[in-house]
């Protein structure tokens, strides 16, 4: 460990010493405070603050990013180059010693600029809403919404399988499937059919959904400075072309279907519906059932549901303070693992070298869902008929990319900035696993084949 | 030969057979890169020191970039999630600030799609000035002389603050009028607003891309114009797509300008009053001969069948709705008409023609 | 020394470095073979490429050899049971330069696990053994040539190694400074560790090896006791005090006659060194102000554990 450790110290004083963290700091100083200068927002102060928090952080984490991939490139390699590591390697020192030692001063400095940054966005994002800066209804939506920590609570989902098995065998009795359809592919496209068919609700039709309550009670019936309970909602509708708005009412009961409250809803379509849920509606305990009844015809269309969230309810979960730690602890993890690649990748080649590859793969990670995406969906539309068969070059491709896609996925799913900025808690269990794939997994298969290069590498070769 | 010679030829070859491959594909790349308007051969005018140096700095990755940002906007309108499309509109332009389809795609995305979903009209109107400040403030600068933006925001305008599709529109027409009567010191007019007195006003006006210069053209050439309309302003930026383009206007150009000055007509009087929120319009006959002799000047240099039909039917309109209003400005365009149509329709009396075409407008 | 098992041992070491192709560019070790005993100091001559530093690299790891093998203390170099009782001061020394004298030892004390109590002695210890203890606090970026070799010896000696090898450890020490490091060698090699030297600068060899390998074309040419190659068998020198010259005489003619041989009559050469170091002790002691590093004679306190041999 003491080995381990007196290498990490001299990483990080080199990093220090070569007035990097110096400059960076300034960089993001100027991010943090300059930014929201000239950001463009959608005209609202709730706007102009969501963008800010994501912005402010991202280009942040981009600039830390960057840095640290490009130190982490010359922390190993230059050494290489500038013969410092022979006195080094040629004491009692594993060559894991030496990765995990300076994968450990990148870490720490990049976890203290990220503190620096996180700690500057949250002091402005305070300053910015006194009393005296932001209108008071305003305030009130961002601290609602947006500066607090808010549980998802997905509806339970609806088990269509057996329907998709029934809607089959009544197809199959009348025909059979048509050539390049398999039974799984079939069964997953009658699911999403049955589901969607479940999700529309024609005027005057009503649809329910249950929600279990986490932890087994519902929060305490809070007024808006405790955090208010909102139910979001994200529908279609058959007035597509107009988006005249839906009229309906929203209704909440308890397990008995006894009535808690009713909000009326006078929304367009295709838009995100956010409805303030107050407390009373919910039950003291036992699942909550919420239900869309659709208006008259008159006065609205068909609706149908987006399958994939359609509903959500969002419950206070905690303060605004700690779920912003907790990002700021994943957004880390990114950065140590951009301190990895770069440390493996400046293991087993030159710097310039090292630089370039270290940016491939990390462009590649972050484009091969692109990638993936566009090769299985093609280019064909109605205009220009069907898409060109592709080539073996391009099949070739596009499995790489896909592979790079299905590769990197686990690192890509965790969207902190994104559930910072939308008021969305940030679960300990995710910021466990983030910690523990990003700076655990990856890391370990970045450190295995970085000592495997550093130990087969001649450190005394001639350039 | 020697390790060294042949390692030596086969690079020389290599090197010219890449060479040429390179030569081969250049003409084609300049050519498409013409065409799309993403040429940086000339200096970007007025354009901040920033915005260049990223546009130079960049270089070929401005596409790479552009593209990110474009699947993003994407990603997040799909999600139904808006905040951030006016920043990546702003951004993905001016990575392409040449680049015309970029201005207008975004500022139609803005003043149409997004804003059709938003709840009230507030926020839809927000939009739509997102759209108009894209195009006007931003656009107009960057990529100067470029016909389609002007007739992106004449659209915006004429069909989207003027017309009747949106049931928000009243609204949009209201904050229109608040909004010029309050520049125009309360009139409908840049006269009214006594200019050279209130140097403060005139500031505001071009502030807004309004030259006072252009606008009293406008005014010797069509009329007396109401500037608290809708249609007078996508009169304007159709003129000006005309008039400042660098290649010759396109018909979309022309046809704006004829549907903003026919509008004009039809709708170009406004009873306003921010007080009491009342808003009105009536026909305008004034700016009738201004309205004909824009269909004229389209079918001079694009004499197309379906501007002769506009015309045609512009022409009835008139006729019939200003007969009642002003007699002689009807019979005006009712002979217009007659010899537009041509001999087939000369022999028809005024009276034949009301009775005819007027029970066809009230259908 | 030669009842002990050798510390290094090389058997048909060849290195022959590649080019990108993998196409043989040069052999630098051709079939090197050579031991190296405890408590010895073993010198490795030759001229440029002959090998020396190919071999001392990959002696250490920081070479693989193409063919052959490598035993350090019974191990492979990179072994770091190995490594914890070697001691490197390479040709040039690529130190940290923005660390202070103390802190480049520091670290490396770091890393061969000691406690921090046993590191601050030891550099205390070192830092006056190597005259440095006055410019400990300054960057090694500022030293110059001579006080980055007396601190390269330092690390070399940090961590009590049984196996010192020093790579032209005399190259820019003044005649003062050379002579406190070939005293330093003499005496780590008579508290039992072996060092093994490389330099060019044969006086300093000859003043301090017991054995010596001579390199040529990455083999040996030829090895053995230094005495051995330098004293000549043929004939023998006989030191007597100051004569007179009829004194001289008488002796010269009763050894004609006795040897048959016509004797030669030289007086004993003193070396440069020895004249030097006498003219700047006398210097010393008439307080004459000397720039550069101070001097310091004592070997290191705890390097002094170990039986002290005969060489």
């Amino acid at each position: 460990m003491r080995r381990t450790l007196a290498i990490a110290w001299l990483a990080a004083r080199t990093a220090v010493r070569s007035r990097l963290v110096i400059a960076l700091i300034g960089l993001l100083a100027v991010v943090v405070l300059g930014l929201p200068a000239v950001i463009k927002g959608d005209g609202t102060t709730t706007g102009k603050i969501k963008i800010t928090l994501q912005y402010s952080l991202g280009f942040s984490m981009l600039i830390l990013g960057a840095a640290t991939l490009w130190a982490a490139c010359g922390s190993i390699s230059q050494e290489i180059e500038g013969r410092q590591i022979r006195l080094v390697v040629v004491k009692p020192v594993q060559p894991w010693h030496v990765w995990v030692g300076k994968w450990l001063g990148l870490a720490g400095i990049a976890a203290l600029l990220l503190a620096v940054a996180g700690c500057a966005v949250y002091i402005y994002l305070k300053w910015h809403l006194q009393p005296d800066r932001t209108p008071p209804e305003e305030l009130k939506i961002i601290v609602t919404e947006i500066m607090c920590a808010r549980q998802k609570v997905w509806s339970r989902s609806e088990d269509v399988g057996r329907a998709a098995e029934q809607r089959l065998r009544e197809l199959l009795q009348h025909g059979t499937l048509p050539q390049g359809m398999t039974r799984r592919k079939a069964l997953a496209a009658l699911k999403r059919q049955i589901l969607t068919e479940r999700s529309a609700v024609r005027p005057g039709g009503i649809k329910t959904w249950h929600f279990d309550p986490p932890d087994k009670k519902w929060p305490v019936p809070a007024d808006a400075a405790g955090g208010a309970v909102h139910l979001r909602a994200r529908f279609f509708s058959a007035f597509a072309l107009e988006k005249k708005p839906i009229s309906g009412t929203w209704q909440f009961l308890d397990d008995e279907g006894e009535l808690r409250g009713t909000l009326p809803m006078d929304a367009a379509p295709e838009k995100l519906v956010r409805l303030t849920v107050p407390g009373e509606f919910l039950p003291p305990s036992g699942p909550l059932l919420v239900r869309f009844v659709n208006g008259s015809e008159e006065r609205s269309a068909t609706v149908i549901f987006d399958t994939d969230d359609g509903l959500e309810l969002l419950i206070p979960a905690g303060g605004f303070a700690a779920n912003l730690a907790r990002a700021l602890v994943i957004l880390w993890c990114y950065l140590a693992l951009l301190a990895a690649l770069g440390l493996t990748a400046g293991a087993l080649f030159s710097f310039p070298v090292a630089t370039f590859v270290a940016a491939a793969l990390l462009l590649m990670a972050l484009t091969g869902n692109y990638f993936a995406w566009m090769s299985t969906h093609g280019e064909g539309d109605h205009h220009h008929g069907p898409a060109e068969e592709p080539g073996f070059l391009q099949k070739i491709g596009a499995q790489a990319a896909l592979a790079v896609s299905v590769a990197v996925r686990p690192a890509l799913a965790f969207a902190p900035l994104g559930k910072l900025a939308d008021g969305q808690w940030i679960a300990w269990r995710a910021t466990a696993q983030a910690l523990g794939i990003l700076a655990g997994v990856y890391p370990g298969m970045l450190l295995v084949v970085g000592v495997l290069g550093l130990s087969r590498r001649e450190l005394a070769a001639p350039p | 030969m020697s390790t060294r010679g042949k390692t030596a030829s086969v690079a020389l070859v290599a090197g010219a057979a890449l060479l040429w491959i390179a030569g081969d594909m250049n003409p084609r790349l300049v050519s498409r890169r013409a065409e799309y308007g993403l040429d940086a051969g000339q200096p970007l005018e007025n354009a901040p020191p920033w915005v260049v140096f990223t546009t130079v700095v960049l270089g070929g990755l401005r596409g790479v970039v552009t593209d990110i940002l474009w699947l993003r906007v994407s990603h997040l309108q799909m999600r139904g999630e808006y905040l951030e499309i006016v920043q990546l509109a702003d951004w993905i332009t001016k990575l392409n600030p040449r680049c015309a389809d970029h201005w207008a795609y975004h500022a139609w995305n803005m003043g149409f799609n997004v804003a059709a979903v938003m709840p009230g009209a507030h926020e839809r109107w927000r939009w739509i000035q997102h759209a108009v400040r894209l195009l006007r403030d931003e656009g107009l600068r960057y990529a100067p002389g470029e016909p389609q933006l002007y007739c992106e925001l004449s659209w915006l305008y004429l069909f989207k603050i003027g017309g009747t599709a949106d049931p928000a529109h009243g609204y949009y027409r209201r904050r229109l009028a608040c909004e010029m009567h309050a520049l125009l010191g309360g009139g409908q007019r840049p006269a009214d607003a006594d200019l050279q007195k209130q140097p403060g006003r005139d500031a505001q006006l071009r502030k807004l891309n309004l030259l006072p210069e252009i606008m009293a053209q406008m005014e010797a050439r069509f009329g007396q114009l109401d500037w608290r309309l809708p249609e007078t302003h996508a009169l304007y930026w159709a003129w000006r797509g005309q008039n400042e383009t660098r290649k010759r206007a396109p018909l979309v150009c022309y046809r704006l300008m004829y549907e903003a000055a026919a509008e004009s007509v039809m709708n170009g009087y406004l009873d306003f009053s921010p007080e009491t929120d009342g808003y009105a319009t009536r026909p305008n006959p004034a700016l009738l001969p201004g309205a004909m002799r824009a269909y004229e000047e389209t079918l001079a240099v694009y004499p197309d069948e379906s501007v002769r039909v506009a015309y045609s039917n512009f022409l009835v309109k008139a006729a019939v709705r200003l007969q009642g209003v002003d007699q002689t400005a009807s019979r005006t365009a009712f002979h217009a008409w007659r010899m537009l149509s041509g001999p087939g329709e000369s022999a028809v009396s005024y009276e034949e023609f009301l009775r005819t075409h007027g029970r066809r407008e009230i259908e | 020394m030669r009842d002990a098992a050798a510390i290094v041992e090389l058997r048909g070491l060849v290195k022959v470095f590649r080019d990108f192709w993998r196409r043989q560019k040069v052999t630098a070790v051709d079939g090197l073979s050579l031991d190296i005993y405890p408590g010895e100091v073993f010198g490795l001559l030759g001229p440029n490429g002959s090998g020396k530093s190919t071999t001392i690299k990959i002696m250490l790891g920081l070479l693989h050899p193409s063919a052959g093998t490598v035993r350090v203390f019974g191990r492979p170099p990179q072994s770091v049971q190995a490594k914890e009782k070697i001691g490197y001061l390479p040709e040039e020394s690529h130190l940290y330069q923005y660390l202070t004298a103390r802190e480049t030892l520091d670290f490396y004390g770091r890393l061969f696990n000691l406690g921090a109590r046993q590191r601050h002695e030891r550099i205390e210890q070192l830092l006056e053994m190597v005259g440095l203890a006055h410019a400990a606090d300054r960057p090694v970026g500022e030293f110059s040539k001579g006080m980055a070799r007396r601190i390269g010896l330092a690390q070399a000696l940090i961590n009590d190694p049984r196996l010192i090898i020093l790579d032209e450890p005399t190259a820019g020490l003044d005649p003062i400074g050379c002579r406190q490091v070939k005293d330093i060698i003499l005496q780590l090699a008579r508290r039992g560790r072996a060092v093994l030297l490389s330099s060019h600068l044969l006086a300093d060899v000859e003043d301090v090896c017991q054995r010596i390998a001579i390199l040529y074309n990455g083999h040996v040419c030829a090895e053995g006791r230094v005495n051995d190659f330098t004293q000549s068998k043929e004939a023998i020198c006989i030191t007597l005090p100051a004569l007179s010259p009829a004194q001289i005489e008488e002796l010269l003619e009763s050894i004609r006659q006795k040897v048959g041989a016509e004797p030669q009559v030289q007086h004993p050469r003193v070396s440069l060194e020895q004249c030097f170091l006498r003219v700047v002790q006398r210097a010393e002691a008439a307080a004459l102000e000397r720039s550069g590093a101070a001097a310091a004679t004592k070997l290191a306190e705890y390097l002094q554990s170990g039986t002290a041999s005969e060489s």
